[in-house]
């Protein structure tokens, strides 16, 4: 399972660099979501959270492995020992949770942006890569219909409103460069047919269906919305991020770790 | 690898050539690590291809973020080289076709009732038995 075998030679390392930006995502979201556990707002979401958490975690290992033959690397050192600044991540993942309405609004904003781009690869002429998108697509219907569930359930109150108000407000802008993706790398992956759909044709869709969903709730955000498609103010993609994505990967590498492996190979 | 769908295990098992079979029937006694059922009936196993006395073997996982995966891999490993004649294995994880209950032999049906678990879809047996 690997991009040099599967994606021609002239695409194969815009292939890498946009398949790390993914697999960032998932690592650093599915950290996000595991620290909910036990901290969830019922047990069943203890249940739920963890579940969502171990799916991402299973997408960032199908992608990082996909890559890593071509970096010279593997696994553990894909994602644990690569610092904040090499992420590729977008920096709607990173940020650190205020309240349960930051899981749902976050997830809402993050799922309905990656079905695109994973299905965008199942189209593709890459097989195995397309089987991998094909294989995380089946899985994250259960994290959008929770998303779903929770907006609709949240909104029943004034609690519920201004809490889910907040947490949008503060998670688009820093959704607006979820498809901020390198626009000569785009253009490669379209070439060699890895990519059906260009990040332009997709970031309109997934605009236009974050509005439909959102006017349907009792929010006012049209406010916010706009920066839904404006220039991002930092761009995740570039490896430009927030303190907190530093201050996550730190800690999967505090300075008094005893032992050699993973930290031995810890880039600074 | 190959997406085409895999045949039944059982069809597998019985046209495949002597040396194939013995190293089906090895892989049939690896279990989920989370049911007494066996990897075959559970139809993780999509292929099994011995050349030279190296087998290939290729499994799926009912999930991406399967935490048995390496168990699983592992154990396969193991019981593959119990087989005379064996002497390397490779064990590949494809996800192409995706999984589905459809997968689930008969037998794998009968064991996940014994364990008191409902296959869905399955009209013969729509409840478990519970001791």
């Amino acid at each position: 399972m690997s991009v040099t075998t599967d994606v021609p030679e002239d695409a194969r390392e815009a292939a890498t660099e946009f398949l790390l930006a993914l697999a960032d995502d998932e690592f650093v979201w599915g950290h996000r979501l595991s620290e909910w556990v036990a901290r969830g707002p019922t047990m069943e979401e203890d249940n739920t959270l963890a579940s969502m958490s171990q799916d991402e975690f299973g997408h960032a290992r199908l992608f990082y492995e996909y890559v890593s033959g071509a970096l010279g690397s593997d696994l553990d050192d894909l994602a644990l020992n690569r610092h904040a600044t090499e992420r590729r991540n977008t920096r709607l993942v990173e940020a650190e949770h205020r309240d349960f309405a930051d899981v749902v609004a976050i997830n809402f904003l993050y799922d309905a942006a990656e079905r695109l781009v994973l299905e965008a690869l199942v189209d593709g002429e890459a097989t195995e890569l397309a089987s991998f998108a094909a294989q995380a697509a089946a899985e994250e219907p259960f994290h959008r219909e929770h998303a779903d569930a929770w907006l609709d359930r949240l909104v029943t109150t004034d609690e519920g409103r201004a809490r889910l108000s907040r947490a949008f407000a503060e998670a688009v802008p820093r959704a607006a460069d979820y498809f901020a993706f390198d626009g000569a790398t785009v253009e490669t992956l379209l070439d060699a047919g890895v990519l059906t759909r260009g990040v332009d044709d997709l970031r309109g869709e997934w605009v236009a269906a974050v509005r439909a969903r959102l006017a349907d709730l009792p929010l006012d955000l049209e406010d916010h919305l706009d920066a839904l498609d404006a220039p991002p103010e930092q761009n995740g993609r570039a490896g430009r991020h927030t303190d907190a994505l530093k201050v996550m990967i730190d800690e999967l590498h505090p300075e008094d770790l005893v032992g050699d492996y993973p930290v031995q190979h810890y880039r600074r | 690898m190959s997406s085409t769908t895999p045949a039944d295990p059982e069809t597998c098992i019985e046209t495949a050539p002597p040396e194939e079979r013995a190293v089906w029937e090895a892989v049939r006694t690896v279990e989920d690590p989370e049911l007494p059922v066996s990897i075959v009936d559970l139809g993780l196993v999509y292929r099994v291809a011995v050349e030279d006395g190296h087998a290939d073997v290729d499994v799926t996982l009912t999930y991406s973020g399967c935490p048995a995966r390496d168990l699983i891999v592992g154990d396969v490993e193991a019981a593959v080289r119990t087989v005379d004649g064996i002497e390397d294995v490779t064990v590949n994880v494809v996800y192409a076709p995706a999984w589905s209950y459809d997968r689930i032999t008969d037998r794998g049906r009968r064991d996940l009732n014994d364990h008191g678990l409902a296959v869905p879809g399955d009209a013969d047996r729509p409840d478990p038995d519970c001791y």
